[in-house]
């Protein structure tokens, strides 16, 4: 594939070609209690060409199979020349390369038998059922990949990378007189040991359900509130990353200003792609970047932007090794695995004084609006006279980014990272697997109950 | 090549059913933040096969038919224990999917209904970005009982997102707009109609009543409310909750003023089809007359399990078992011209869109924040709230409706009027 790639985009006719190809191939596994519901085989093939000419914009095709791809890139070509731009695109300049970054035989997920990973959902399912009578429901799915990436570059770069992914997503329902609440997990992990270990640990998951049965609405207010790691994480990558990746779209049009001020000198918000085995992790960018680290907010103020090659020419910035495009999607700046780093305070000074508050521990959602925020909590706990009491439901924040993270006043230095399997949606460009990480975070006085 | 496919694995298992995609899409895009052309050209294979009594499928793009049965086949042999009740060959109703004009549209036609549009919307004090779309499509539909069909297909759309500054406020609007048939200027106009009416009422600088109020739905907010009735619809959600479902046939379900259907047959509309994607004839079909449910939608796999007749809505993609999915979702009209939806409403408030609602679709019980609402105020429409959120039960505001508008509007595969309810609150 490498070479039919490269020969394309040395044939293409315009100035700049840039071909990226990736096969998936993995399994589906769906059981829902002790019922095997499905299990399906998938090669995923997609590819996109994409062509630069002086004075045009961007053209771009995408493609399924590779018999396609001279006649994908005559389109993104012919694309490519529909429109003229006044300002011609500049890229950065990116100098001949090749490496492959391939995964031993023995780590790859054809190397678990199908009927291993069976057992392993009918045990979770199992073990789920059996954590408690109030259990009623386990659903469970089961997916792996081997995502093999090509990306060739009509100025000599040639790269190849293979990546697996082992991923775990289940939901438990629990029911008591006619209430029935529902609570979801998930891994996404490098390894099927990783895997193993997570399943053989669900019995906090099976408890979460069950307590949400006699979870009481939050009544709302305005309150102090602590948030846990994942919570915190997911907070960061929403309102802070989304709104420092340099390219803008239809969501987002510009990036915030560098210099601007969002929250306090505790707040310092990184993206790298570069940390082993996260679910962001990547070897080289969908423009053949090498990922480096970039630092988002530094105490509180916006000090770096994610680009892609044409972005950070047109802000004569360095490149970030952060364009990414899902599937056959183009690629733009994206984030990867973004964090709070930790602070200094300690875990327990969090909720020291606090009389009256709410503690979220799990989060379901996270929106960003354009400059608003909101969040629903999966799982989450009134504090009262500084410790953590009973689980409330319908507990959400939703408030303006810096009036939000205005109100952060104590990072923890219990930083950890999420391993749930995490998408990140961005539009035009598809999905992207991301992490997050933060420490447990205090804000002092947020409303809570607002409709997210 | 679906052909071939079939031939190839009917000697070698029980069943087998095979669908193939073949798409052509380009976009246009114009505008504040970039200008872009982009193509696809994509094409997918399924196939499921039964065998001993179990079932697997797989699904490949390179089109290896080799590869594709044995991974089947593998699938099957550790796959969910299950029977299908496989459609036989039976005459495909016609139906019009595809428009030769739509699929003849380039990249500089499209670029030239996008730029219409753009400057028929741009202000001093908005930033605005088009989109138009067109796609072409071919799917093919096999089975070994002697199944072999397909149909071609071609959509078209256009979008806008617009930002845009009022004094110290600030706003965005998305909307967007389906058909087979290309688009024309009353489709143009429509948009750039509806773009205008959106911002025309002055802003208020209060929040909408806390309520109960009278709330008037445009059809866009009405779709929106009707998805956790779609999803209670959806025949496997019935046995998935092994008994537990609220809804039972021939009881009824919504306000006796409301008659909905499913019809695949509608024409050039963009869930039209004459067959699904497991080879079972679409129909038109009333799910719910007069406010009492009369059935529910099923693909094989469900109309076995619930030991009813499959309603033409299997859907098939990638790396996923077959699922059951709605064509074109149709709430007939009723009586009420504009005037007397306004009177119905009252002293009330009009929702012209709302967002997919978030919380228990299941149970009816859901959220939905829209950044704009309307005052009525005597049956007039006298001002707009800047961001509203309605909560409650689906299910009991659709129990509660006191006018269904006359004229139906198309909203991309849905077909709906305006509906006046009663009671609604604004937490």
């Amino acid at each position: 594939v490498r070479s039919e790639l490269a020969a394309a985009a040395a044939a293409s006719p315009a100035s700049f070609t840039d071909i990226r190809f990736e096969r998936r191939r993995g399994v589906v596994i769906l059981r829902q209690r002790n019922r095997l519901e499905s299990v399906a085989e998938r090669v995923s093939d997609q590819g996109l060409v994409r062509c630069l000419s002086p004075g045009f914009a961007w053209g771009s095709c995408g493609f399924t199979q590779v018999n396609d791809l001279p006649g994908a890139v005559r389109l993104a070509h012919e694309s490519s020349l529909a429109l003229p731009r006044r300002r011609p695109l500049a890229l950065q300049p990116l100098p001949a390369r090749e490496a492959e970054v391939l995964c031993p035989a023995e780590a790859a997920p054809s190397a678990v038998p199908l009927a291993r990973k069976l057992e392993l959902t009918e045990l979770v399912a199992e073990a789920l059922l059996a954590a408690d009578r109030r259990i009623v429901d386990a659903r469970v799915q089961y997916t792996d990949e081997m995502a093999e990436t090509v990306l060739v570059t009509s100025e000599g770069v040639a790269l190849v990378e293979q990546r697996p992914e082992f991923t775990l997503s289940l939901l438990c329902a629990a029911e008591e007189s006619g209430t029935v609440e529902r609570v979801v997990d998930s891994i996404a992990a490098r390894t099927w040991a990783e895997v193993e270990a997570w399943a053989a640990n669900l019995k906090a998951t099976a408890e979460r359900a069950v307590l949400m049965l006699y979870a009481t609405p939050v009544r709302a207010g305005r309150y102090p509130v602590v948030l846990g790691n994942r919570a915190a994480g997911l907070l960061v990558h929403r309102a802070v990353g989304h709104l420092c990746q340099a390219d803008g779209d239809r969501d987002h049009p510009a990036p915030l200003p560098l210099g601007t001020r969002l929250g306090p000198e505790s707040l310092t918000v990184e993206d790298d792609p570069t940390v082993i085995g996260m679910r962001g992790t990547r070897s080289f960018d969908h423009e053949g970047l090498q990922p480096r680290k970039t630092t988002l907010v530094q105490n509180g103020v916006v000090v770096g932007h994610l680009h892609t090659r044409s972005s950070a020419a047109a802000a004569g910035a360095a490149p970030t090794g952060s364009a990414f495009g899902g599937g056959g999607d183009v690629p733009r700046a994206r984030l990867s695995n973004t964090y709070l780093t930790a602070g200094k305070a300690a875990p327990s000074d969090l909720m020291d004084g606090i009389e009256s508050g709410v503690l979220i521990e799990d989060v379901v959602s996270a929106s960003l609006d354009q400059h608003r925020v909101g969040m629903r909590a999966g799982f989450a706990r009134m504090i009262r006279q500084s410790q953590p009491a009973e689980p409330v439901k319908g507990v959400t924040l939703a408030d303006s980014i810096l009036a939000l993270l205005g109100q952060i006043d104590l990072v923890a230095g219990d930083f950890q990272w999420d391993g749930t399997a995490s998408w990140c949606d961005r539009l035009g460009a598809g999905r992207a697997p991301v992490s997050t990480g933060a420490p447990h975070v205090r804000l002092i006085d947020v409303a809570v109950g607002e409709p997210a | 090549m679906i052909g071939h496919l079939i031939d190839s694995v009917r000697q070698r298992v029980a069943f087998a059913d095979a669908l193939v995609t073949a798409d052509e899409t380009i976009t246009v895009s114009l505008g504040h933040s970039g200008e872009e052309v982009a193509q696809s050209v994509t094409r997918q294979t399924h196939l499921r096969v039964e065998d001993e009594g179990r079932i697997g499928s797989s699904t490949r793009a390179d089109g290896q038919a080799e590869g594709l049965i044995e991974s089947a086949i593998l699938s099957a042999r550790h796959g969910s224990e299950g029977r299908l009740l496989a459609p036989a060959p039976s005459p495909t109703p016609e139906t019009f999917t595809a428009v030769p004009a739509t699929a003849a549209l380039g990249v500089r036609e499209l670029l030239g209904i996008a730029r219409q549009l753009n400057d028929r919307l741009i202000r001093s004090e908005r930033t605005v970005d088009v989109w138009a779309e067109r796609s072409i499509g071919r799917v093919d539909v096999a089975n070994t009982h002697g199944v072999m069909t397909g149909y071609d297909a071609t959509v078209a759309g256009l979008g806008v997102h617009l930002r845009f500054r009022a004094g110290d406020s600030t706003g965005d609007l998305r909307l967007h707009a389906a058909a087979n048939s290309v688009p024309d200027e009353p489709m143009l106009a429509e948009l750039v109609g509806e773009v205008e009416q959106r911002l025309s009422p002055p802003l208020l600088d209060r929040d909408p009543p806390a309520g109960p109020v009278n709330v008037w739905l445009s059809p866009r907010a009405v779709a929106a409310v009707l998805v956790p009735v779609c999803q209670a619809l959806i025949g496997r959600n019935i046995w998935v909750s092994d008994g537990r479902s609220p809804f039972h046939a021939g009881e009824p379900l919504l306000s006796s003023r409301l008659t909905l259907h499913d019809d695949a047959l509608a024409p050039a509309r963009p869930g039209s089809r004459p067959v699904d994607d497991e080879g079972v004839v679409c129909r038109r079909q009333t799910l719910i007359r007069d406010g009492v449910l009369l059935g529910a939608l099923a693909d094989l796999a469900t109309a076995a399990r619930l030991g009813i007749p499959p309603t033409g809505h299997g859907r098939r993609a990638a790396g996923a078992p077959a699922w059951t999915g709605w064509s074109n979702l149709v709430l007939d009209a009723g009586d009420a011209a504009e005037p007397e939806l306004a009177r119905a409403t009252g002293d009330g408030v009009l929702i012209r869109d709302l967002p997919h609602p978030v919380g228990r679709c299941d149970d009816g019980q859901v959220v939905l924040a829209t950044s704009w609402a309307y005052q009525v105020s005597g049956g007039e429409i006298t001002g707009r709230y800047e961001r509203a959120v309605l909560k409650g039960n689906v299910f009991e505001w659709l129990n509660r409706v006191v006018a269904v508008g006359a004229n139906a509007g198309w909203v991309g595969a849905r077909c709906l009027p305006d509906l006046v309810v009663e009671g609604v609150e604004f937490p």
